[in-house]
């Protein structure tokens, strides 16, 4: 139990001290609202000729949307930041010391960040969704809190997604190539669309591909909701989730061995 | 075990009375009269840490300028290798005060990181509480403290009430108990009013006391100090000195200390280990290395008449000569201090005459050196 509750603290403490640095989440706030008012524009003029593309009303794409740019622009990329910091200078060193795993740390330590900029996006993204297309078609408020935890899982994916690739900077100094394809690859996994207006064998790569259950699967899913679908996509969320704590718990064990800690 | 074996470890071993408690397995606590507690060794357990032909090799990769030779690099990528530690040797009693001293570069810290599992040892043997800091990191952890003069272990952004509260979680230590040892450790340190600063703002003489304080929260059994002192005034640096010594007798902590400052280690240390290019030189006591390694006595002198002192014995130097008093070194391994005090009487009339030891400092300095053979 007190081994679970560090990470708490942890949790808790970063939260405050992100609620005292607010100039970091309101600028992702403001960029938050521009990119959903882009959307919202350009998905208008899109549907201009037709009601329905790949399955998804307007309605449908922009509140697809406003979730998907949620949960990465809430992310962001402090974890994968941070991580390859530690091991670039060997602050990490000083991590080992601690009766702490790093990676869960880590989460933790990002996690009070991730909560309050979760929070301000989802009143902005909510708020916008409502005024420009009403709310999201066929809702049950039922359903709020599976909602809730689509989201939360997919940015715990996210996180964990991110730590891998700043872990590579145990062996690559210049580990930010990966992040950036990484990145590219999630826009290609479903920020911008959803997946079913892809062709059907991108589709099928991207399905099998964890990157589509950070942004594709929770938002389709939340738009629209089914307790089937979400089910399976909760269940496959937390496989990969359980999956990849294992590889950073892997790459973390086999560089930790590798470093130097420079310097003193 | 034999009497004098009794004495020789209650002489070393004492430990405090007010500290009631735990008798380490093997280990015999009793009651001298008068004297207060001691422990008798019944084994080598007292030995809280071992280090075995410990090696460390740092191997970088050169890099090169230009673009042809960056491309080469990656295709084939050069090695520097670097010795920091080599071959090393020694162990530490519990309850003592040790210092790790050797000139910038010498390994020391590099040492310090493998003892504390920070740093994988490349070869050789590190036994720290009965645990091998590579495989049992987490579980040492909870036993032993750090203190990094030149990189701080708190949050940055925090202030250090907030840190020592994620510590002590961290640490997982009961929240009752975790308050009283902030309180306590708040107070001891002086940090009271520093506690809602952020880290960050703090000058240094006060970030290290708070780093201090925060690597005692978990009661570590050793605290390895890498330069606690570093940059601080010499106030600053006494209170620091005292309350390390005053963690050890209360508490028992065993210290591992390393610093450039000879104050540090003369008030504090009863034995020093030099080590010099990863290689240990010398590990002996203080008092020890005073007697071997002394080779100069230092005489003040001071004259009740303007004198003009001139000196004709090879092994007497003149460090300071003005007016009335003057500053003699006498190098006793080629003159004697009967020759040179004769010398200095027979110049003027003496009111004065102090004959005092070659400063610790300059002992160390010519070991470094390589100057000193016993
Ligand atoms: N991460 C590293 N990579 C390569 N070489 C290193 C690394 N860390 C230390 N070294 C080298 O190892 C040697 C010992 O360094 P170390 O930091 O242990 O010295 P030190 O005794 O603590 O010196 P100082 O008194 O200056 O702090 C030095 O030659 C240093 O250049
Ligand atoms: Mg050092």
């Amino acid at each position: 139990m007190v081994k679970i509750k560090k990470y708490w603290t942890v949790f808790k403490i970063s939260i405050q001290n992100s609620l005292i640095y607010t100039s970091s989440f309101v600028t992702g706030l403001i960029f938050y609202a521009f990119i959903i008012f882009i959307f919202i524009n350009l998905w208008r003029v899109i549907y201009l000729k037709k009601e329905l593309i790949a399955g998804f009303t307007y309605n449908q794409v922009i509140w697809y949307c406003i979730v998907t740019e949620l949960i990465t622009i809430s992310t962001g990329g402090n974890i994968f930041r941070t991580i390859s910091n530690d091991i670039k200078n060997g602050a990490i060193g000083y991590n080992l010391n601690k009766p702490y795993n790093y990676i869960f740390y880590n989460i933790s330590n990002n996690m009070g960040n991730v909560v309050i900029r979760l929070f301000f996006n989802a009143i902005i993204g909510i708020a916008m969704g409502f005024i420009f297309v009403g709310r999201i078609q066929g809702f049950d408020v039922i359903y709020l809190p599976l909602m809730l935890i689509c989201i939360i899982s997919a940015i715990f994916l996210n996180l964990i997604l991110f730590s891998a690739v700043g872990l590579t900077a145990f062996w690559f100094e210049e580990n930010s190539a990966f992040f950036w394809i990484v990145q590219k690859v999630m826009f290609m996994g479903g920020l911008f669309f959803p997946l079913d207006m892809m062709p059907g064998w991108i589709r099928n790569i991207a399905l099998v591909l964890p990157f589509s259950y950070v942004t594709y699967a929770p938002a389709r899913t939340i738009v629209k909701f089914n307790p089937n679908d979400f089910s399976w996509m909760f269940l496959i969320q937390v496989t990969y989730i359980l999956v990849l704590l294992i590889l950073n718990m892997l790459i973390f064990r086999k560089g930790v061995k590798a470093i130097n800690v420079n310097g003193g | 075990m034999s009497v004098s074996n009794l004495l020789k470890v209650s002489d070393t071993r004492r430990v405090s009375p007010t500290r009631k408690g735990i008798t380490p397995c093997g280990v015999t606590k009793i009651k001298v009269a008068s004297v207060g507690f001691f422990y008798i060794q019944g084994s080598d357990y007292l030995n809280i840490i071992t280090v075995e032909h410990l090696n460390k090799i740092f191997k970088t990769k050169v890099k090169k300028e230009g673009f042809r030779q960056s491309v080469r690099s990656i295709l084939r990528p050069q090695y520097k290798t670097v010795k920091a530690v080599s071959d090393i040797g020694f162990s530490v009693q519990k309850g003592e005060m040790l210092a790790f001293i050797g000139p910038n570069g010498a390994g020391k810290s590099t040492t310090i990181k493998m003892l504390t599992g920070i740093l994988y040892p490349t070869s050789g043997t590190i036994d720290v509480l009965g645990m091998n800091p590579v495989n049992d990191r987490m579980k040492l952890s909870f036993r032993i403290g750090s203190v990094f003069g030149q990189k701080s272990q708190l949050w940055f952004h925090l202030p250090p009430g907030d840190s020592f509260k994620l510590l002590g979680s961290i640490f997982e230590i009961p929240a009752r108990e975790l308050r009283k040892r902030i309180s306590f450790l708040r107070e001891l340190f002086e940090i009271e009013d520093l506690m809602d600063i952020p880290v960050r703002k703090l000058s240094l003489g006060q970030r290290i006391r708070c780093e201090i304080a925060g690597s005692l929260l978990h009661r570590p059994d050793i605290i390895f100090l890498d330069e606690p002192t570093i940059g601080l005034d010499v106030v600053v640096k006494q209170k620091i000195r005292d309350l390390v010594k005053r963690l050890n007798r209360e508490e028992d902590v065993t210290i591992f200390l390393t610093s450039h400052d000879v104050g540090d280690i003369e008030q504090l240390c009863k034995r020093a280990i030099i080590i010099n290019n990863g290689e240990i030189v010398l590990d002996e006591s203080i008092k020890k290395i005073k007697y071997n390694y002394l080779k100069k006595k230092v005489i003040d002198v001071k004259y009740s008449e303007n004198i003009d002192l001139k000196l004709d014995i090879p092994s007497m130097t003149i460090v300071k000569a003005k007016d009335y008093s003057a500053k003699i070194e006498v190098d006793i391994s080629s003159g004697t201090i009967e020759e040179a005090v004769d010398k200095l009487m027979r110049v003027g009339s003496v009111m004065d005459i102090n004959i005092s030891d070659q400063p610790l400092e300059e002992i160390i300095s010519d070991i470094y050196q390589g100057l000193c053979n016993p």
